[in-house]
């Protein structure tokens, strides 16, 4: 893939977790999505996506604080919430050019 | 999403092929085939690398349009024949809605799970309960999504409630935080082993009701 290619398709899996995690807070789910609920979230799409992918992206978005990662100890696994930041990025539509590492941004 | 196919993404794959260098036939012609023919393109499609490369690409391009409330069909149709090839317009809403009821079952999922957690407050659990009600309407959420996500059958209230009233039942004779998390482990095990096991053998064998009727067990503890 082309670096365009790669930078389309990163946004495009983001997209589809942070609307998951966003749609998961509008129903009234405040504690969050574990990892089979984020994986299960891309049977919204048709595209590919093999479970590697899915983490790179969940920790782009941990490192620009759009998600927050907690260990659950009853379910021996992490989990991840959107945080503030996260659902004003939603809000706002997704301007990718804000926290792109590619392009250096942060959210404002 | 609903994993019927719909014509619109097959064309797009098809298209797709024909970038990759595949022999297949131009879309206007794709576009007249018969369902099952145009199937076996798409799946000529899916077995090339370079083609599906190419084919997520054009999905992506085409999802974030069905995701973009700015999008009406009118645009994404207007958008789709000149981008591909003419096709229906009704073939386009198609494609939208499924993809909008998709995004928003996580939504109606929750709110059904907080509905829950709700109710189950509300028939009194005590403050030291309070945290195994919760614990309940996360794994309820988490196995109702799962179940949601695997296409069952079209959401029904009265297999909703039926989840409920189990899930009440086992929280009134249960009374203990402990029994209840061990218990719903177990649901949410045998319920997720009958789902993928489902989906390993690539057909379906277990309607919705026969998920419930495994939850049910799993409740009364017959679970194997």
């Amino acid at each position: 893939m082309t670096d365009e290619a790669s930078i389309t398709r990163s946004r495009h899996l983001r997209r589809i977790i942070l609307s998951t995690l966003a749609a998961a807070v509008r129903g009234g789910v405040e504690f969050g999505l574990d990892w089979g609920a984020v994986r299960d979230g891309f049977r919204i799409s048709r595209i590919s996506v093999s479970d590697d992918e899915i983490r790179v992206a969940l920790a782009e978005l941990t490192g620009d604080g759009l998600l927050a990662r907690e260990w659950d100890e009853q379910q021996a696994g992490h989990r991840w919430t959107i945080t503030a930041a996260g659902l004003d990025f939603v809000r706002a539509r997704m301007p990718w050019q804000a926290v792109d590492p590619y392009t250096g941004g942060r959210p404002e | 999403m609903g994993r019927q196919c719909h014509k619109a993404y097959e064309l797009i794959a098809i298209a797709a092929g024909r970038q990759a260098g595949l022999e297949l036939p131009e879309l206007p012609r794709a576009a007249v085939l018969t369902d099952t023919a145009r199937a076996s393109l798409t799946a000529l499609v899916a077995d090339c690398p370079a083609a599906r490369e190419i084919r997520d690409r054009l999905y992506e391009e085409f999802e974030r349009r069905l995701g973009d409330p700015g999008y009406t069909v009118d645009l994404l149709w207007e958008w789709f024949c000149g981008e591909y090839t003419a096709i229906s317009r009704s073939a386009i809403g198609r494609a939208r809605e499924a993809y909008r009821a998709a995004a928003s079952r996580i939504e109606q999922t929750a709110a059904e799970a907080r509905a829950f957690v709700a109710l189950a407050k509300e028939a009194g659990a005590d403050a030291m309960f309070e945290g195994g009600v919760t614990r309940a309407g996360q794994l309820l959420f988490e196995l109702l999504y799962k179940l949601k996500s695997e296409d069952l059958q079209a959401e029904n209230p009265a297999d909703l409630a039926k989840v409920i009233r189990a899930m009440g039942a086992m929280w009134k004779t249960g009374k203990e935080a402990a029994l209840l998390d061990s218990r719903l482990a177990e649901v949410r095990k045998t319920a997720r082993a009958a789902v993928d096991a489902e989906a390993a053998a690539g057909k379906r064998q277990y309607t919705r009701e026969d998920v419930y009727r495994l939850i049910d067990d799993a409740m009364k503890g017959k679970a194997a």
